[in-house]
Protein backbone atom coordinates (compact mmCIF):
# COMPACT_ATOMS: atom_id res chain seq x y z
CA UNK A 1 0.00 0.00 0.00
CA UNK A 2 1.46 3.37 -0.92
CA UNK A 3 2.36 5.65 1.99
CA UNK A 4 1.56 9.35 2.23
CA UNK A 5 5.13 9.95 1.11
CA UNK A 6 4.57 8.16 -2.21
CA UNK A 7 1.61 10.43 -2.82
CA UNK A 8 3.78 13.47 -2.02
CA UNK A 9 6.53 12.30 -4.39
CA UNK A 10 3.96 11.66 -7.13
CA UNK A 11 2.56 15.15 -6.60
CA UNK A 12 -0.85 13.78 -5.59
CA UNK A 13 -0.50 15.23 -2.11
CA UNK A 14 0.77 18.75 -1.51
CA UNK A 15 3.81 19.48 0.65
CA UNK A 16 5.87 22.48 1.69
CA UNK A 17 8.99 21.61 -0.25
CA UNK A 18 12.28 23.07 0.92
CA UNK A 19 14.81 20.99 -1.02
CA UNK A 20 14.84 18.49 -3.87
CA UNK A 21 17.42 16.72 -5.95
CA UNK A 22 17.43 13.72 -8.28
CA UNK A 23 17.16 11.16 -5.47
CA UNK A 24 15.63 12.95 -2.51
CA UNK A 25 12.94 15.34 -1.37
CA UNK A 26 12.78 17.51 1.76
CA UNK A 27 9.59 19.13 3.03
CA UNK A 28 8.17 20.53 6.25
CA UNK A 29 6.70 18.03 8.71
CA UNK A 30 3.00 18.78 9.08
CA UNK A 31 3.33 18.11 12.83
CA UNK A 32 6.28 20.36 13.59
CA UNK A 33 8.16 20.02 16.86
CA UNK A 34 10.14 23.16 15.98
CA UNK A 35 10.02 25.87 13.35
CA UNK A 36 11.42 24.44 10.12
CA UNK A 37 11.02 20.80 11.25
CA UNK A 38 11.76 19.00 8.01
CA UNK A 39 11.56 15.46 6.67
CA UNK A 40 14.12 14.26 4.14
CA UNK A 41 13.03 11.21 2.16
CA UNK A 42 14.41 9.11 -0.69
CA UNK A 43 12.22 9.16 -3.79
CA UNK A 44 12.62 5.41 -4.03
CA UNK A 45 10.85 3.67 -1.19
CA UNK A 46 12.63 1.73 1.49
CA UNK A 47 11.31 0.68 4.88
CA UNK A 48 14.45 0.86 6.96
CA UNK A 49 17.31 3.29 6.49
CA UNK A 50 20.03 0.72 7.13
CA UNK A 51 18.55 -1.64 4.54
CA UNK A 52 19.01 0.91 1.76
CA UNK A 53 21.60 0.14 -0.94
CA UNK A 54 24.83 1.97 -0.17
CA UNK A 55 24.54 4.59 -2.91
CA UNK A 56 20.92 5.40 -2.05
CA UNK A 57 21.83 5.60 1.64
CA UNK A 58 24.63 8.06 0.89
CA UNK A 59 22.47 10.14 -1.46
CA UNK A 60 19.91 10.48 1.31
CA UNK A 61 22.44 11.64 3.91
CA UNK A 62 23.93 14.06 1.41
CA UNK A 63 20.45 15.53 0.88
CA UNK A 64 20.02 15.77 4.66
CA UNK A 65 23.25 17.70 4.85
CA UNK A 66 22.19 20.08 2.06
CA UNK A 67 18.77 20.63 3.63
CA UNK A 68 20.33 21.19 7.06
CA UNK A 69 22.61 23.87 5.64
CA UNK A 70 19.66 25.60 4.05
CA UNK A 71 17.63 25.46 7.27
CA UNK A 72 20.48 26.74 9.39
CA UNK A 73 21.16 29.63 7.08
CA UNK A 74 17.56 30.57 6.35
CA UNK A 75 16.36 30.35 9.94
CA UNK A 76 19.55 31.58 11.61
CA UNK A 77 19.64 28.72 14.10
CA UNK A 78 22.67 27.48 15.96
CA UNK A 79 22.47 23.98 14.51
CA UNK A 80 20.17 21.38 13.05
CA UNK A 81 19.69 18.18 15.00
CA UNK A 82 18.44 15.02 13.40
CA UNK A 83 16.83 11.73 14.20
CA UNK A 84 15.58 8.72 12.30
CA UNK A 85 12.98 6.56 14.00
CA UNK A 86 10.93 5.11 11.21
CA UNK A 87 7.94 3.92 13.17
CA UNK A 88 5.38 6.38 11.84
CA UNK A 89 5.44 5.98 8.05
CA UNK A 90 6.73 2.92 6.22
CA UNK A 91 9.09 4.93 4.05
CA UNK A 92 12.53 6.01 5.26
CA UNK A 93 12.64 9.60 6.51
CA UNK A 94 15.18 11.71 8.34
CA UNK A 95 13.82 14.34 10.74
CA UNK A 96 15.77 17.60 10.77
CA UNK A 97 15.06 19.97 13.65
CA UNK A 98 16.49 23.49 13.70
CA UNK A 99 17.59 24.17 17.29
CA UNK A 100 19.14 26.86 19.42
CA UNK A 101 19.58 25.13 22.72
CA UNK A 102 20.14 21.79 24.28
CA UNK A 103 16.55 21.34 25.41
CA UNK A 104 15.30 18.56 23.23
CA UNK A 105 13.23 16.34 25.44
CA UNK A 106 10.36 15.23 23.27
CA UNK A 107 8.59 18.54 22.67
CA UNK A 108 4.91 18.35 21.73
CA UNK A 109 3.65 19.34 18.30
CA UNK A 110 3.57 23.13 18.09
CA UNK A 111 0.05 23.96 16.96
CA UNK A 112 0.87 27.58 16.13
CA UNK A 113 3.71 26.53 13.86
CA UNK A 114 1.41 23.98 12.25
CA UNK A 115 -0.85 26.82 11.14
CA UNK A 116 2.02 28.75 9.57
CA UNK A 117 3.76 26.08 7.53
CA UNK A 118 3.39 27.97 4.25
CA UNK A 119 5.07 31.09 5.67
CA UNK A 120 7.88 29.02 7.11
CA UNK A 121 8.48 27.31 3.76
CA UNK A 122 8.45 30.70 2.06
CA UNK A 123 11.03 32.04 4.52
CA UNK A 124 13.31 29.04 4.01
CA UNK A 125 13.02 29.09 0.22
CA UNK A 126 13.67 32.83 0.08
CA UNK A 127 17.40 32.19 0.26
CA UNK A 128 17.29 30.41 -3.10
CA UNK A 129 20.23 28.15 -3.96
CA UNK A 130 22.81 29.95 -1.83
CA UNK A 131 23.35 27.56 1.07
CA UNK B 1 41.47 21.30 25.15
CA UNK B 2 40.62 17.76 24.25
CA UNK B 3 37.14 16.42 24.83
CA UNK B 4 36.28 13.16 26.50
CA UNK B 5 35.92 11.60 23.05
CA UNK B 6 39.44 12.52 22.03
CA UNK B 7 40.68 10.96 25.26
CA UNK B 8 38.72 7.81 24.42
CA UNK B 9 40.19 7.77 20.90
CA UNK B 10 43.68 8.26 22.39
CA UNK B 11 43.09 5.39 24.82
CA UNK B 12 43.42 7.64 27.86
CA UNK B 13 39.89 6.87 28.97
CA UNK B 14 38.52 3.34 28.59
CA UNK B 15 35.36 2.58 26.65
CA UNK B 16 33.25 -0.45 25.83
CA UNK B 17 34.25 -0.70 22.20
CA UNK B 18 31.75 -2.15 19.76
CA UNK B 19 33.49 -1.50 16.44
CA UNK B 20 36.44 0.38 15.02
CA UNK B 21 38.17 1.18 11.76
CA UNK B 22 40.98 3.57 10.82
CA UNK B 23 38.86 6.70 11.01
CA UNK B 24 35.95 5.78 13.32
CA UNK B 25 35.17 4.32 16.70
CA UNK B 26 31.90 2.95 18.10
CA UNK B 27 31.40 2.33 21.82
CA UNK B 28 28.57 1.95 24.32
CA UNK B 29 27.10 5.17 25.69
CA UNK B 30 27.69 5.24 29.45
CA UNK B 31 24.22 6.79 29.88
CA UNK B 32 22.28 4.25 27.82
CA UNK B 33 18.60 4.78 27.09
CA UNK B 34 18.38 1.18 25.87
CA UNK B 35 20.51 -1.95 25.89
CA UNK B 36 23.18 -1.52 23.21
CA UNK B 37 22.89 2.29 22.99
CA UNK B 38 26.04 3.09 21.03
CA UNK B 39 27.92 6.22 19.97
CA UNK B 40 29.71 6.32 16.62
CA UNK B 41 32.37 9.01 16.30
CA UNK B 42 34.98 10.08 13.77
CA UNK B 43 38.46 9.86 15.29
CA UNK B 44 39.17 13.32 13.94
CA UNK B 45 37.20 15.92 15.91
CA UNK B 46 34.61 18.14 14.21
CA UNK B 47 32.07 19.87 16.43
CA UNK B 48 29.06 19.89 14.13
CA UNK B 49 28.08 16.89 12.01
CA UNK B 50 26.95 18.89 9.00
CA UNK B 51 30.22 20.88 8.95
CA UNK B 52 32.24 17.77 8.24
CA UNK B 53 33.92 17.57 4.81
CA UNK B 54 31.76 15.54 2.42
CA UNK B 55 34.06 12.51 2.34
CA UNK B 56 34.43 12.37 6.14
CA UNK B 57 30.68 12.80 6.57
CA UNK B 58 29.99 9.95 4.13
CA UNK B 59 32.57 7.81 5.92
CA UNK B 60 30.91 8.41 9.28
CA UNK B 61 27.49 7.53 7.87
CA UNK B 62 28.89 4.31 6.44
CA UNK B 63 30.39 3.50 9.85
CA UNK B 64 26.98 4.11 11.46
CA UNK B 65 25.44 1.68 9.02
CA UNK B 66 28.00 -1.06 9.71
CA UNK B 67 27.51 -0.67 13.47
CA UNK B 68 23.72 -0.62 13.18
CA UNK B 69 23.80 -3.93 11.29
CA UNK B 70 25.90 -5.44 14.06
CA UNK B 71 23.60 -4.13 16.80
CA UNK B 72 20.48 -5.41 15.07
CA UNK B 73 21.98 -8.85 14.45
CA UNK B 74 23.51 -9.34 17.89
CA UNK B 75 20.73 -7.83 19.97
CA UNK B 76 17.80 -9.02 17.86
CA UNK B 77 16.03 -5.67 17.94
CA UNK B 78 13.50 -4.60 15.34
CA UNK B 79 15.43 -1.55 14.21
CA UNK B 80 18.16 0.84 15.22
CA UNK B 81 17.16 4.45 15.69
CA UNK B 82 19.54 7.28 14.81
CA UNK B 83 19.86 10.53 16.74
CA UNK B 84 22.31 13.38 16.40
CA UNK B 85 22.00 16.26 18.87
CA UNK B 86 25.54 17.41 19.39
CA UNK B 87 25.14 19.49 22.50
CA UNK B 88 26.74 17.18 25.02
CA UNK B 89 30.28 16.94 23.62
CA UNK B 90 31.65 19.21 20.85
CA UNK B 91 32.79 16.26 18.77
CA UNK B 92 30.29 14.94 16.23
CA UNK B 93 28.68 11.70 17.40
CA UNK B 94 25.81 9.59 16.19
CA UNK B 95 23.58 7.88 18.75
CA UNK B 96 22.44 4.44 17.63
CA UNK B 97 19.64 3.13 19.82
CA UNK B 98 18.31 -0.41 19.37
CA UNK B 99 14.51 -0.37 19.63
CA UNK B 100 11.55 -2.66 19.25
CA UNK B 101 8.63 -0.26 19.18
CA UNK B 102 7.76 3.38 19.09
CA UNK B 103 6.94 2.96 22.78
CA UNK B 104 10.69 2.85 23.38
CA UNK B 105 10.82 6.42 22.14
CA UNK B 106 11.28 9.28 22.29
CA UNK B 107 14.20 10.32 24.36
CA UNK B 108 13.80 8.29 27.55
CA UNK B 109 16.02 8.77 30.55
CA UNK B 110 19.04 6.53 31.07
CA UNK B 111 17.78 3.03 31.70
CA UNK B 112 19.08 1.48 34.99
CA UNK B 113 18.75 -2.03 33.58
CA UNK B 114 20.82 -1.11 30.54
CA UNK B 115 23.42 0.54 32.78
CA UNK B 116 23.61 -2.64 34.88
CA UNK B 117 24.12 -4.65 31.69
CA UNK B 118 26.80 -2.41 30.16
CA UNK B 119 29.59 -4.91 30.68
CA UNK B 120 27.72 -7.96 29.46
CA UNK B 121 26.42 -5.97 26.48
CA UNK B 122 29.97 -4.82 25.72
CA UNK B 123 31.14 -8.43 25.84
CA UNK B 124 28.40 -9.46 23.47
CA UNK B 125 29.32 -6.71 21.03
CA UNK B 126 33.09 -6.92 21.39
CA UNK B 127 35.00 -6.88 18.07
CA UNK B 128 35.94 -10.44 17.16
CA UNK B 129 39.44 -9.85 15.76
Amino acid sequence: MPSAFEAIIAGDLACHKIYEDEHSLAFLDINPLAKGHTLVIPKKRNYYIFDMPEDEYQHLWEAARAASRKLRKALGVQRVVCHVEGFEVQHVHIHLLPANNSVFASPPVDKTLKKHLAETAEQINAIGDDF
Amino acid sequence: MSTIFEKIVAGEIPCSKVWEDDAHLAFLDIRPTAVGHTLVIPKKATDYLFDMPADEYAGLMEAARVVSVKLKEKLGCERVVVMVFGYEVPHAHIHLIPTNSIGDLPFPQPNPEAIAQLESTADLLKPID
